[in-house]
């Protein structure tokens, strides 16, 4: 078992993520402004509503916005594209 | 207590493991570990109103760090005896590792607050604290509580966790989920990989950085831009803010606690390096499944 190995090459923001399961315009650049926006919520809201501020609901917050808004996207990408 | 230092250290911990542990220990297990003392203690700690009747600790000092109470949750015996248990059911020396990492970083972490905790329980039910800051929970809710932490050297702490992690932010990349989180855990997250994809894998490790990042910025923003109070300001003095009575369990000196610290921090590291045993020995170490 060994670690990452230094010499990885750092993929460039533009490119797709490549994961099994995420679609092809799914970026790393979407990908970082997905968490900046799932932040900002949180925060936004959190400051207002303390009870959104707990260690339950905070972890699926980030969870639910990385996971869902590619499949909600998608959705409306395919719905839209329907003859 | 402290706030967002418990979801920053576990990442911390993590980037520190002797290179020898790297890959064995699971992470989910020193969260895990690092959120028990106060899932066990903190529900009564605040309460809860129902029909306008509050429940709870009358003084949640005692109740969340004291004996009688549940300040056991916060000491080496506690964390041992979980840890054996865990081991007990699932044989998993990497779980039981991070269990006990997890929870010993918890309840050093806590030894900063002006009540401490009870690390060398059950051989003595003594808390020791250095009095960094105010012990402040109180029965009326979290929000005195709050104030006062990020207003104390509290935030200080959750902000030197916080330039720790980033000082070491490799342990935040995909590469080192893939490369040294998965196969420190292969059954858990090969579980979760055929239920989500791989992107919610990697924002359910990130999710601890994220959640302490985003309740530091939330409490503090609250505290002091959108409700300030003039009366209950910054103060960075030790065992501070002075607007807040500091409670205390123990009269030792903060070099009695300091030296009982370091010697609960060399009882654990022992223990894992038992319970890891030879780096050829360890049971996590292919994504396998």
């Amino acid at each position: 078992m060994s670690g990452p190995s230094p010499s990885v090459r750092r993929p460039a923001l533009s490119e797709p993520t490549g994961r099994p399961g995420d679609p092809g315009w799914y970026t790393r650049r979407v990908e970082l402004a997905i968490y900046v926006v799932a932040g900002v919520t949180y925060v936004v809201l959190g400051v207002f509503h303390k009870w959104l501020l707990n260690w339950v609901i905070g972890p699926i917050w980030l969870v639910a916005w990385v996971w869902l808004t590619p499949l909600v996207v998608e959705r409306v990408r395919t719905a839209r594209d329907r003859p | 207590m402290s706030w967002a230092a418990h979801q920053f250290e576990t990442y911390a911990i993590q980037a520190h493991l002797p290179k020898r542990w790297v890959g064995r220990v699971s992470y989910l297990a020193i969260v895990v570990g690092d959120q028990t003392p106060d899932f066990v203690a903190k529900f009564w700690v605040y309460g809860f109103d129902i029909g306008g009747t509050h429940y709870g600790a009358a003084e949640p000092f005692k109740f969340h760090r004291g004996w009688p109470g549940a300040g056991f949750s916060h000491s080496l015996g506690f964390a041992l005896l979980l840890a054996g248990l865990v081991y007990r059911f699932t044989r998993s020396r990497g779980w039981t590792a991070g269990l006990l990492l997890g929870m010993a970083a918890h309840s050093i972490t806590d030894i900063n607050d002006s009540v401490g905790t009870m690390l060398a329980f059950p051989f003595s039910t003594e808390n020791f604290s250095i009095g960094t800051w105010a012990y402040a929970a109180t029965p009326g809710g979290k929000y005195l509580d709050a104030r006062a932490y990020y207003s104390s050297f509290g935030f200080v702490m959750d902000a030197f966790w916080l330039v720790v992690l980033l000082m070491s932010a490799k342990v935040l990349t995909e590469a080192y989920f893939r490369g040294v989180i998965v196969p420190a855990d292969p059954k858990v997250w090969a579980w979760l990989g055929r239920r989500f994809p791989e992107r919610a894998l990697l924002a359910v490790y990130r999710a601890t950085f994220f959640y302490g990042l985003a309740r530091m910025i939330a409490w503090t923003g609250w505290a002091h831009l959108l409700h300030p109070d003039p009366l209950r300001g910054w103060d960075l003095s030790w065992t501070g803010p002075d607007w807040v009575p500091a409670f205390t369990l123990s009269d030792l000196s903060p070099w009695v606690a300091l030296a009982v610290a370091a010697a609960f921090a060399a009882a654990i590291v022992l223990a894992v390096g038992r319970i890891l045993g030879p780096e050829d020995s360890s049971d996590a170490v292919t994504v396998a499944d």
